[in-house]
C-alpha cells in the first residue's frame, strides 16, 4: 500500500496522473496524462493547475472569466494573472463570442471554437455577418437552383462542395444551406415544399409579389404620422406636404 | 365629389334653365340658424349672421342673443328666423358667414366666405324641388335657406304682409303654422320615398338630396354589424374617418340630423326609438324625419323586435333600429358600380342603377316616372338637334333594364322592416354545450324563436333576387335597347345558366343529384307580391364579392398565366351558380364546391372572352391537372379517374388569404425595408421565435433584428407579449421573450389605414375643391351655357391642374376602395 502510495505521489507530482471524483460512490478514479500534456503542464502551480482544469473542463464553448471565478474560488486579480501566464504559454487563447461579444472567453489552444461561439460559417473573424460571403453564396445557390428547377439542401450542398465554392477551414454542414435557403424564401426569391418523404424541396419562385398597392401608391401609404392625421389638426390632409408634393408632381 | 364630376363630365352639370341667360329672379328667405360651440354657454354671448350674393350684401347682418334662440342647450343653439325675402338674380350665389362674439375672448367664426361648399348658386335652386337647402360647416354651424323657386311672393311673405296691423299677432301665428306644415310635408314626402307609407299609383317621387356620414370621428369603436367575420373596424380616436354613404354628394345639403342619428347609432348599436331618442338628443318628429332618410339610403336597418311573452301572455313588440357601416363603405365601390353596369347592362341599365343610387330604394313605377321625368327634363332644355335624338325611354325598356339587373343579382328586393334582428354569431370556442332541452321548457322556446328568426332571414334571401311573377310575363326579351351586347350578362353576374333560370323564377331546371328544397314559410307570399308593392336597391354587397373574385382570378392570371385566371375565374362562377341553386348566399363557405372539368369549362366559355382576351381558348383540364399539381395551389383536385370523373375545388380563403397576404408585405416593406418583411415571413412560417433566434435565422445582427421586431411591434404586425419564465422567480433576466406575426392584428391595421387613407384622399379632395371655388363656378356657368367659353381660356392652367389633381384624387379613392373590398370582403 506504501509503494503504491509512493507510485501515485510521484506520478502526481510529475503531472502524469490525475485524480479525479467517481460518479458514484464517492471514491477517486485516476487517469493517465500523456506525455506531452505533462511535459506543458510542468511548472504550473496548483492555482495555475486548477484553473487549466477548469478551462479544459469547458471544452470547445469556452468560458468566461467570471464563471472561472465562481467554480475555483479564486480573486479575480489573480485569475486574471494565471489566464495571462497560460495564455503566453500557448495553452489557451482567448475567443471572441458572437452571442456576448463584451464577454472574455477562453478556451484550450487545440481546440476548435464551437458553433455557439463563432456563429457558424457566415460569421467572419471578427463575430460579425460575413454579408459579402452570403451573398456570394446566395448567389451561386440561386443560379444552380434555376438550372436544375427543383433540389433539395443536401444537392445543394454537393453542388457547392464538388465545385468548391466555399473555402473555409470547416465544410458546410446541411444546417447551415438549408439556413441560406430558407432566408432566400424569406426574400421571396425561392419556393419551398415538402415532398412525401418530409424533405424541403426548393425552387426558384414563379412571382415576385406585387410592387405597390392602391394604399402604398398614395402618399397615406408611406406617411409616418398618418394616425396624427386629423382635418383641422395641425397635421391635416389639407395642409399635408406629401399631398401637394404628390399631385404637383 | 360631384363637383369633379361635372367638371370631367360636362353632360352630368345640371343644365340651368333658360340657357340662353334670361331667367326668373328668386326670392330667398334665412329660415334658422343652428350654432354648436362651449361659447354658447357663456352669458352674453351674441350669434352675427351676414349674408352676401356674388354682388353684394343680402339681408341686413342679423344679431341675435341667445334669449331669442327657440331651442337652447350649453353648447347649442337655434334659432328660427322670418327674414324679410331677399332676391337672387340669375348667375348669382349667396353664402352666409356666422359669428359668435362673447363678452370677452375672442369671437369665433363658425362659418366663414372661403367655404366653397356654402355658396348656393341660382340655377342650384331651380334644378331641384327641395326649398330647404341647408349649409353645415365642419366647425359646428349651420343655417338653411328656403327658396321660393316660383319667382313670386312667398306664401308665408305674404301672410306676414297682409298681418301688419291690428292682426299682427294672429299673422306670426299662422307664420309659424306655415312653416309647421311645410316641414310635415317634407317627412311625409320622405316617408313616401322609404316606402313606410307607400302609396300605390303615386306620382313619381321628387329626388331627395345625397348626404354625407362623418363616421366614428369622436372616437371608440364603429359597430359591427351581425355576422360580421372579416376584421373589426376600430377607429382610433386620433384618426378620422371620413366616408362617403353615397358616391356623390349632390348638392351641398349635409342636414345635421342625419349625422347625429347616424353616430348616435353608430356609437351607441342598435336601439329602439325611444332610446335613439335621448342618445341623439333630437326633438321627434326631426328624429324620425333623419331615421327615414337614413333607411331610405340603406345606412340603417330596421327590426321588429318582440319580447317573449309574460305570465299574462302580454308579448312587447318595438321598432329597433341599427347603423349599417359597411353598407356605407360599400358607397365607395359606387363610380366602379355603374360602370360595370353600363358595360355589361348598357347605359338605361346604368341610368336605373343610378337613380337607385341616389335615392336608395325605388319602386319599379318610381324609376320610370323619374327617368322619364329626366327625359323630358333633358328633351325641353336640349337644343336644336339633341333635343329631337333623345327621345323619352318607354316603360317597358326601363322595366326591362331593371329585371337585367335583377337577374344578373345587381339589383336586389329592399328588406321589409317587420323582419327580425338577426342572431348575433358567436364564436365556436365561445359557443357552451348545453344539455338536451325539455318539452315545454323555456329554453325549447328560446331556440323556436332563434329558429323563426333564422327562418324569416332565409325567406327573405330566398326572394332576394326573385322577379315578381307578374313583371316576368310582361317584360321584354333580354336584349339591351341601347345595343349593348348581353351575351355576358350571365357570366357578369357569376353564373353558369340563364337569367330566368337561375332566378327559379320560371323553368328553373334543377341539376341532377339535386334535391329541391322546402319552401320556407313566407317565401311563397313574398313571392307572389305584385311588382308595385316591391322596392328596389342596388346590391352593393354583391358587387364588393364579385370584385373580390375578380381580385382572386386576377392575382392566379398574374402568378400562373391567363389562362389560369380564366380558369378560376370559371371556378368562381360555377360556384356562385351553384350556390344560387340551392338558394345559399353568394357568399357562403370558405371553399367552392366540387367542380368537374365539364362544369368549369363550360363556366369559363361564358366568362373566356373577358378573361383571356384575344388569346386562345385555354385547356381547362389541362390547365386544372397542373393547377392541382402546383405548390400552394387553392385548387386542389378530388376524385380518381380511372374510378370516375376528377374533379377541383378553389380554397377560396386560402387564394384571399394569399392575396391579402400580398397586399400587406407590400406595405410591409415599404415601412420596415426586406429585412422587415424577411422577419415577417420567418415569424409567419415559425409561429413564434425568441428575439435571437430572430436574428439567427434572418441571418442579421441582433440589434437591427430587435431594432425592426419592435418596429413592427409599434404598428400592430408583431406580437411581441407572450413570456416564457425559465426560472419559478419570474426574473426577467432569464425569461424567454417571444415574438409571433400577428395576420389577423396586422390585417386590422391595414384595412384601418385604408379607411384613414380614403378619408384623407376624400378630404383632400374637397380641400382643393373648395379652394377652386370660383373656377368651378365659372365652370358650371360654361357648362350650363350661362358663359361662354372664352372664360376658361384665361384660366386654362389652373383647369387644367383641378383636373389633373382630382383625376388623381377621384382614381386613388376608387383603389383604395377596392383595396378594401378585399379586406372586408367576407
Amino acid at each position: 500500500m506504501e509503494a503504491r502510495a509512493q507510485a501515485i505521489n510521484s506520478l502526481l507530482r510529475t503531472h502524469r496522473l490525475q485524480i479525479l471524483m467517481a460518479a458514484t460512490g464517492g471514491g477517486h478514479v485516476y487517469k493517465m496524462v500523456q506525455k506531452e500534456d505533462a511535459i506543458k503542464l510542468k511548472g504550473l502551480s496548483t492555482e495555475d493547475h486548477l484553473l487549466y482544469q477548469c478551462i479544459a473542463r469547458a471544452g470547445n464553448v469556452g468560458i468566461w472569466t467570471k464563471d472561472m471565478k465562481r467554480r475555483t474560488n479564486l480573486s479575480q486579480p489573480r485569475i486574471n494573472k494565471i489566464v495571462k501566464f497560460l495564455e503566453e504559454k500557448g495553452m489557451i487563447k482567448f475567443v471572441k463570442s458572437v452571442q456576448n461579444a463584451s464577454r472574455k472567453m477562453y478556451m484550450l489552444s487545440e481546440l476548435e471554437p464551437a458553433k455557439e461561439i463563432t456563429g457558424g460559417p457566415w460569421y467572419g473573424d471578427d463575430g460579425k455577418l460575413d454579408a459579402s460571403f452570403i451573398v456570394e453564396m446566395q448567389g451561386a445557390v440561386m443560379s444552380f437552383i434555376r438550372h436544375q428547377r427543383v433540389c433539395t439542401a443536401i444537392e445543394v450542398l454537393e453542388f457547392v462542395e464538388e465545385n468548391k465554392i466555399c473555402t473555409l477551414s470547416t465544410p458546410l454542414q446541411p444546417d447551415d444551406m438549408a439556413l441560406l435557403l430558407n432566408n432566400l424564401v424569406y426574400d421571396g426569391q425561392l419556393e419551398s415544399k415538402e415532398d412525401e418523404e418530409g424533405a424541403l424541396l426548393y425552387r426558384p419562385a414563379l412571382h415576385h409579389g406585387l410592387e405597390s398597392t392602391p394604399l402604398t401608391a398614395c402618399p397615406c401609404g408611406v406617411c409616418p404620422i398618418i394616425h396624427d392625421c386629423v382635418e383641422e389638426g395641425p397635421i391635416s390632409p389639407s395642409t399635408c406636404n406629401y399631398y401637394r408634393e404628390w399631385l404637383d408632381f | 365629389m360631384s363637383r369633379t364630376r361635372a367638371m370631367l363630365h360636362a353632360a352630368d352639370v345640371p343644365a340651368a334653365p333658360g340657357g340662353n341667360g334670361t331667367c326668373a329672379e328668386l326670392e330667398l328667405e334665412l329660415r334658422r340658424v343652428e350654432v354648436r360651440s362651449p361659447l354658447v354657454g357663456q352669458p352674453g354671448t351674441t350669434v352675427l349672421v351676414a349674408c352676401h350674393t356674388s354682388s353684394g350684401r343680402v339681408f341686413d347682418p342679423i344679431t341675435l342673443g341667445m334669449e331669442d334662440a327657440d331651442r337652447l342647450t350649453s353648447h347649442s343653439a337655434r334659432f328660427t328666423l322670418f327674414t324679410p325675402a331677399a332676391r337672387l338674380s340669375c348667375l348669382e350665389g349667396v353664402a352666409c358667414h356666422v359669428t359668435l362674439i362673447p363678452v370677452a375672448g375672442a369671437a369665433q367664426t363658425l362659418i366663414g366666405w372661403g367655404v366653397g361648399s356654402c355658396w348656393f348658386m341660382h340655377y342650384q335652386f331651380l334644378q331641384l324641388s327641395s326649398t330647404m337647402w341647408a349649409c353645415q360647416d365642419a366647425r359646428a354651424g349651420e343655417y338653411v335657406l328656403q327658396c321660393d323657386r316660383r319667382g313670386g311672393v312667398h306664401p308665408t311673405i305674404m301672410i306676414i304682409m297682409l298681418s301688419t296691423g291690428a292682426v299682427f299677432v294672429v299673422a306670426i301665428a299662422l307664420a309659424v303654422l306655415a312653416y309647421v306644415r311645410a316641414a310635415r310635408r317634407t317627412t311625409r314626402l320622405r316617408a313616401r320615398l322609404s316606402g313606410l307609407a307607400a302609396e300605390p299609383g303615386e306620382a313619381a317621387p321628387k329626388p331627395v338630396p345625397m348626404y354625407q356620414l362623418e363616421l366614428g370621428r369622436e372616437g371608440g369603436a364603429v359597430g359591427v354589424p351581425p355576422g360580421h367575420q372579416g376584421p373589426t373596424v376600430v377607429v382610433s380616436s386620433e384618426g378620422s374617418l371620413l366616408m362617403l354613404a353615397k358616391p356623390e354628394a349632390v348638392g351641398p345639403a349635409q342636414p345635421v340630423q342625419e349625422s347625429t342619428v347616424a353616430r348616435a347609432l353608430l356609437y351607441h348599436g342598435t336601439q329602439s326609438l325611444g332610446d335613439l331618442r335621448r342618445s341623439a338628443g333630437l326633438p321627434l318628429p326631426h328624429l324620425k324625419a333623419a331615421l327615414l332618410v337614413l333607411m331610405q339610403h340603406n345606412c340603417v336597418a330596421s327590426w321588429l323586435h318582440a319580447e317573449p311573452p309574460n305570465l299574462r301572455g302580454e308579448s312587447r313588440v318595438e321598432q329597433l333600429y341599427e347603423a349599417l357601416p359597411r353598407a356605407m363603405l360599400h358607397g365607395l365601390h359606387a363610380p366602379r358600380y355603374l360602370i360595370h353596369v353600363k358595360d355589361s347592362l348598357g347605359a338605361t341599365a346604368e341610368a336605373v342603377a343610378l337613380k337607385l343610387l341616389q335615392h336608395g330604394r325605388l319602386r319599379l313605377d318610381q324609376v320610370v316616372a323619374a327617368l322619364q321625368s329626366e327625359d323630358a327634363a333633358a328633351a325641353s332644355q336640349g337644343q336644336g338637334e339633341e333635343a329631337q335624338t333623345t327621345p323619352q325611354r318607354p316603360a317597358l325598356e326601363i322595366q326591362a333594364a331593371l329585371l337585367r339587373l335583377v337577374r344578373s343579382r345587381l339589383v336586389e328586393r329592399a328588406p321589409v322592416c317587420h323582419l327580425p334582428p338577426p342572431r348575433r354569431e358567436v364564436h365556436p370556442n365561445a359557443r357552451k354545450k348545453k344539455p338536451a332541452t325539455k318539452p315545454g321548457s323555456e329554453e325549447e322556446a328560446e331556440q323556436l324563436r332563434a329558429r323563426a328568426q333564422d327562418q324569416a332571414h332565409a325567406a327573405y334571401h330566398a326572394v332576394r333576387f326573385k322577379i315578381p311573377t307578374d313583371l316576368v310575363e310582361t317584360a321584354v326579351p333580354a336584349r339591351a335597347p341601347d345595343g349593348a351586347s348581353l351575351a355576358h350578362e350571365p357570366a357578369r353576374g357569376g353564373l353558369g345558366t340563364s337569367g330566368a333560370q337561375a332566378d327559379g323564377s320560371v323553368g328553373g331546371k334543377r341539376t341532377a343529384g339535386h334535391s329541391t328544397p322546402q319552401p320556407l314559410p313566407g317565401v311563397e307570399e313574398a313571392a307572389n307580391l305584385p311588382a308595385a308593392n316591391i322596392l328596389w336597391r342596388v346590391s352593393l354587397e354583391e358587387f364588393n364579392l364579385r370584385l373580390r373574385n375578380e381580385a382572386i382570378a386576377d392575382h392566379m392570371g398574374s402568378r400562373h398565366g391567363p389562362a389560369a385566371g380564366a380558369v378560376v375565374a370559371g371556378m368562381l362562377a360555377a360556384h356562385a351558380a351553384r350556390l344560387r341553386e340551392a338558394g345559399a348566399p353568394a357568399a357562403d363557405g370558405e371553399r367552392t364546391v366540387l367542380l368537374s372539368e365539364a362544369e368549369v369549362a363550360r363556366a369559363v366559355a361564358v366568362h373566356e372572352p373577358d378573361m383571356a382576351g384575344a388569346g386562345p381558348a385555354p385547356d381547362v383540364p389541362g390547365t386544372l391537372s397542373s393547377l392541382a399539381a402546383e405548390w400552394a395551389s387553392p385548387v386542389v383536385a378530388a376524385g380518381d379517374p380511372p374510378a370516375g370523373a376528377r374533379q377541383y375545388s378553389l380554397d377560396i380563403a386560402g387564394a384571399l388569404g394569399a392575396l391579402r397576404q400580398g397586399h400587406l408585405e407590400v406595405l410591409l416593406h415599404d415601412r420596415f425595408g426586406p429585412e422587415g418583411l424577411r422577419i415577417w415571413r420567418l415569424l409567419r412560417a415559425c409561429r413564434q421565435l425568441e428575439q435571437k433566434q430572430v436574428a439567427d435565422f434572418c441571418m442579421m445582427d441582433a440589434k437591427d433584428a430587435k431594432v425592426k421586431l419592435h418596429a413592427m411591434l409599434k404598428a400592430g404586425c408583431a406580437e411581441g407579449g407572450l413570456d416564457v419564465p425559465r426560472t419559478a422567480d419570474r426574473a426577467p433576466s432569464r425569461t424567454f421573450y417571444l415574438w409571433r406575426a400577428d395576420v389577423r392584428a396586422a390585417c386590422a391595421a391595414f384595412t384601418i389605414e385604408l379607411f384613414l387613407a380614403a378619408g384623407n384622399l376624400h378630404a383632400r379632395l374637397a380641400h382643393e375643391l373648395s379652394q377652386r371655388a370660383e373656377l368651378l363656378r365659372v365652370l358650371d356657368l360654361v357648362n350650363a351655357g350661362l358663359a361662354g367659353p372664352g372664360a376658361l381660356a384665361e384660366r386654362a392652367s389652373d383647369f387644367s391642374r383641378i383636373k389633373r389633381v382630382t383625376t388623381l384624387l377621384e382614381a386613388g379613392l376608387l383603389d383604395v376602395g377596392a383595396s378594401l373590398a378585399l379586406f372586408l370582403g367576407d
